[in-house]
């Protein structure tokens, strides 16, 4: 029997070649490890200093160019768990009549990408082209993909003074999976008060 | 009567042609092997582990077993020469647990995936030891080539990170055993040590060199 080890070997090769090609590297990745807490703060502020805030009384809901407010039960209890949060950090809730140090805010976020992809037709070689001559063009198909997030900030009312412009002096992304789900939502505002130790009454 | 004379005088001539053949054929096997006459082809096809080295293995934690390589050879019989093309592609990745990243005025939260793929293009050039038929054949290699790399963080599953067109040199060296005497199949193993300058700031890195360790099947023809 005459055996093509030189046909096998070929297989093979392209075969190892396009499975290692395209490995999917979160395929694995929980819910949980996939969320990520970004929070930033301006180096100058000594957040010891305030003692008051304010919170609006809904979400702000930013969808690109778009903006709202929101009042779903959800939004309502990411709102109060934000004002614990501030609460324990020895901050004291007050109206935003009252002449309040920070100005607390929360978002939702939600941008969405358009993009076109070309497929490329099977029929045709590698190359690009098919055995037979012919070339077969590629179709087009458009994706679309939405990321919504968390974007909680505080800006400093207390030296604004009269101007428009008041200088946010923290603020905190929070992305991921999951971070929508009812049960999640008190731990994901939690971890982005956890890891910004700075910011406390003194 | 003249039939049965001819067909002596043929038998005669017939028996002196087989009995030329008989004496002709042992020349046959004085010639030598084709690979020893002509620059042969060979093919091989391998795979094994990769080791991360320098800035790399300190960024790099995991080894990987996505680690291939498909080399096409040009074999020179009387330098002990071969020179080739080889293609290859390298897979890494490192999970890395929930950690907080402080930095400036920044800190961030997240478990990282890092990522880094390689497809080596590179042109080799080898020296071996021994007769081009020698059953075991050890041999040293060079190549110099370009490589597409891709390098992907994964903070959750936002990507960050760099790709394009890096230089790659490599050197190595191994040894090639044929399964039958005079044959075309055999085994091949070996190391090479792979130079691939990748700078990051970002993720603290200079270079992505590697060693690798392979070993797989080579096929030779003429």
């Amino acid at each position: 029997m005459k055996v093509n080890y030189l046909n096998i070997m070929m297989g093979l090769a392209v075969a190892a070649m396009s499975w290692s090609c395209s490995p999917d590297a979160l395929q694995d990745l929980t819910p949980e490890d996939s969320q990520v807490f970004i929070t930033n703060y301006e180096k100058n502020t000594n957040f010891g200093n305030y003692s008051t805030f304010s919170l609006a009384d809904s979400v702000f809901v930013v969808q690109n160019d778009r903006s709202g407010v929101a009042t779903t039960a959800l939004d309502f209890r990411v709102l109060s768990r934000v004002a614990e949060n501030m609460t324990k950090r020895g901050y004291a809730r007050i109206d935003k009549t009252a002449k309040p140090d920070f100005g607390v805010n929360v978002l939702r976020i939600s941008e969405t990408q358009t993009g076109v992809v070309a497929n490329y037709n099977p029929w045709n070689s590698y190359w690009g082209y098919g055995g037979g001559g012919f070339y077969y063009p590629p179709t087009y198909s458009y994706y679309q993909s939405t990321e919504r997030y968390w974007y909680v900030e505080i800006i400093d009312l207390k030296n604004a003074g009269t101007s428009d412009k008041a200088t946010v002096v923290w603020n905190a992304q929070i992305r991921g999976d999951g971070i929508f789900d009812e049960n999640a939502v008190a731990s994901v505002i939690d971890a982005v008060f956890t890891q910004s130790t700075y910011l406390k009454k003194n | 009567m003249k039939r049965v004379i001819s067909l002596a005088i043929a038998l005669v001539f017939s028996g002196e042609l087989f009995a030329q053949q008989v004496v002709d054929r042992p020349e046959l096997f004085k010639r030598q092997s084709p690979y020893e006459r002509y620059t042969t082809y060979r093919v091989s096809v391998t795979g094994g582990l990769g080791l991360p080295t320098g800035t790399f293995g300190n960024y790099m934690d995991n080894t990987t077993l996505r680690n291939y390589n498909v080399a096409v050879d040009f074999v020179f019989p009387k330098t002990n020469l071969s020179a080739g093309l080889s293609i290859g592609s390298q897979y890494f990745q490192n999970r890395i647990g929930r950690q907080l990243y402080s930095s400036d005025n920044q800190d961030v939260s997240a478990v990282q995936t890092r990522t880094f793929s390689a497809v080596p293009l590179v042109l080799t050039g080898s020296y071996h030891v021994g007769n081009v038929n020698a059953r075991v054949r050890p041999y040293v290699q060079v190549g110099l080539g370009g490589a597409f790399a891709e390098l992907i963080n994964y903070w959750g599953n936002i990507p960050t990170g760099d790709n394009g067109f890096r230089f790659v040199a490599q050197a190595g060296a191994g040894v090639r055993v044929l399964f039958k005497k005079q044959g075309k199949l055999g085994l091949e193993a070996g190391a090479t040590y792979q130079h691939l300058p990748f700078e990051s700031v970002a993720e603290g890195i200079k270079d992505a060199s590697t060693l690798n360790a392979r070993v797989g099947l080579f096929y030779r023809w003429w």
